[in-house]
């Protein structure tokens, strides 16, 4: 249940607020991140994502990968345009099946070997959680936002986004199983930085089912 | 917020996607999904008709078969049948009907976000009679769906023979269906479907029937079935086909 409403606090955040035009002539939002662990110590905040809603931008033509690798997802959170493709190549000498059941964009990739590459488009906003239907441990969470404008944290917890429109926007920041986004308001100016600074909490990797709606069974029986 | 980001918005509170209701909502009816590359569902029919032709001909028909993933657009099923069979004329038997391999194509995407509201199929198939050491019987059918919001629609066009050696026999099949979502996993709607003789058979072959159909899924389950009310050389018995698979 906390991860249905963490999910739709996620969702809400990137939708809401309309898309409206850009304007040109923007500044930076800069600032730094941080991010406690279900103990409430801080942790690492690399990777986590930083972005901004209230406007809406046309995809750019890249395609990002998410590699499966040692049964893993590499990254497992990505952000990317409304529009995006995603290449997943499975760089494993093992099959996975690569597929999400989330209402944002459900998709199935059937299972498919090393060296094998399959692409998904992502046409509209939302939060898309993605797992592999052999292994339960693969989990990785793409963010289909509406405009360009986000950035991963480095590793000494800072970020940069560039070329904002002038406006007012909310910014948000999330990782996975992050308990719920942290957001702020945000005033840009043209040819100026907006400084904020935004505190994560990261609770546990949530639960999830197979694609058929049931949960692993005997996960180690009949994998590698 | 705009209109629409407010339907995305809203979209975007159920969270957890439902499960598809069944990979046929049909039962005497092909329908036009297929199972994913790599994918494998076991799936059977059972089948039942009662004609009221001369010799009061009835046949039970199972139907079993691995259904493969080719690609996620292209699958193979390896079918095996069994009849149990009786008329005026013959005396009730049980046995091993035919084998063979079924292709079956969709012809654009099955993204449940891409794909078109029309999605075209085709299917072929080559079975061996076990019965007819020199016969062969092949038949095809194209399949045309259409889906819009709880609605699934198809019509089914398709021909089918007994290939012998300067005796071939052959039929033509068609029908149509509906079938609306009632709730994520049951869908109920209504299917016509009849045959028809075309070369060297008998109009007493011939028959039409249509009734109402549903389908279930659960998990990896799903099943769909028809019960057809007699229309014409049908029997009050009717005609019913169900269709279940188990998916892996």
């Amino acid at each position: 249940m906390g991860g249905r409403v963490l999910k739709l606090l996620v969702a809400a955040a990137i939708v809401i607020a309309a898309p409206a035009h850009a304007h040109a002539g923007g500044g930076r939002v800069v600032g730094t991140v941080t991010v406690t662990g279900d103990d409430g110590k801080p942790i690492d905040a690399t990777g986590a994502i930083v972005y901004l809603t209230g406007f809406s931008e046309p995809a750019p033509d890249a395609v990002p990968t998410v590699v499966q690798k040692n049964k893993h997802f590499v990254p497992d959170l990505v952000a990317i345009t409304a529009g995006q493709t995603i290449s997943f190549p499975n760089a494993d000498p093992i099959l996975h099946n690569v597929f999400s059941r989330s209402a944002a964009r459900p998709f199935d990739l059937g299972s498919y070997r090393r060296g094998d590459t399959k692409e998904k488009s992502f046409p509209t906003p939302g939060v898309v959680d993605v797992y592999c239907n052999i292994h339960p441990e693969m989990a990785a969470t793409i963010l289909v936002l509406p405009n360009r404008k986000f950035a991963r944290v480095a590793a000494d917890g800072t970020f940069a986004i560039a070329d904002v429109p002038v406006g007012t926007w909310t910014a948000y920041a999330f990782t996975r199983a992050a308990i719920k986004p942290a957001q702020i308001k945000v005033t840009v100016t043209a040819g100026a930085d907006a400084t904020i600074h935004l505190d994560l909490a990261r609770g546990v990797e949530p639960a999830h089912v197979n694609k058929y709606g049931e949960k692993y069974r005997d996960p180690g029986k009949y994998r590698d | 917020m705009t209109r629409s980001a407010a339907l995305v918005a809203l979209a975007l509170i159920s969270l957890e996607g439902a499960a598809h209701a069944g990979r046929s909502h049909f039962g005497w009816l092909y329908d036009t999904e297929t199972v994913p590359e790599r994918g494998v569902e076991l799936e059977q029919w059972l089948t039942d008709q009662h004609r009221q032709g001369p010799t009061h001909a009835s046949e039970t028909g199972v139907w079993w078969a691995p259904v493969i993933g080719i690609t996620d657009q292209v699958e193979l099923a390896l079918p095996i049948e069994w009849e149990w069979t009786k008329s005026d004329l013959s005396s009730p038997r049980t046995f091993l009907a035919r084998y063979g391999a079924e292709l079956r194509w969709r012809l654009v995407t099955s993204d449940p976000v891409d794909a078109p509201d029309w999605v075209p199929y085709v299917r072929v198939a080559i079975k061996k009679p076990i019965t007819e050491t020199e016969a062969a019987e092949v038949d095809g059918d194209l399949v045309l769906s259409y889906t819009q919001c709880r609605w699934h629609a198809v019509a089914n066009v398709g021909v089918y023979g007994d290939v012998h050696t300067g005796d071939d026999v052959w039929s033509t099949r068609s029908g149509a269906g509906v079938s609306i979502e009632v709730t994520d996993e049951l869908r109920l709607g209504g299917e016509l479907y009849g045959e028809k003789s075309l070369a060297g058979g008998s109009s007493d072959d011939d028959w039409v029937t249509v009734g109402p159909n549903l389908s279930w899924t659960h998990g990896r389950f799903w099943v769909s079935a028809s019960y057809g009310i007699g229309v014409y050389n049908i029997a009050t018995a009717g005609a019913p086909r169900i269709k279940w698979a188990v998916a892996f």
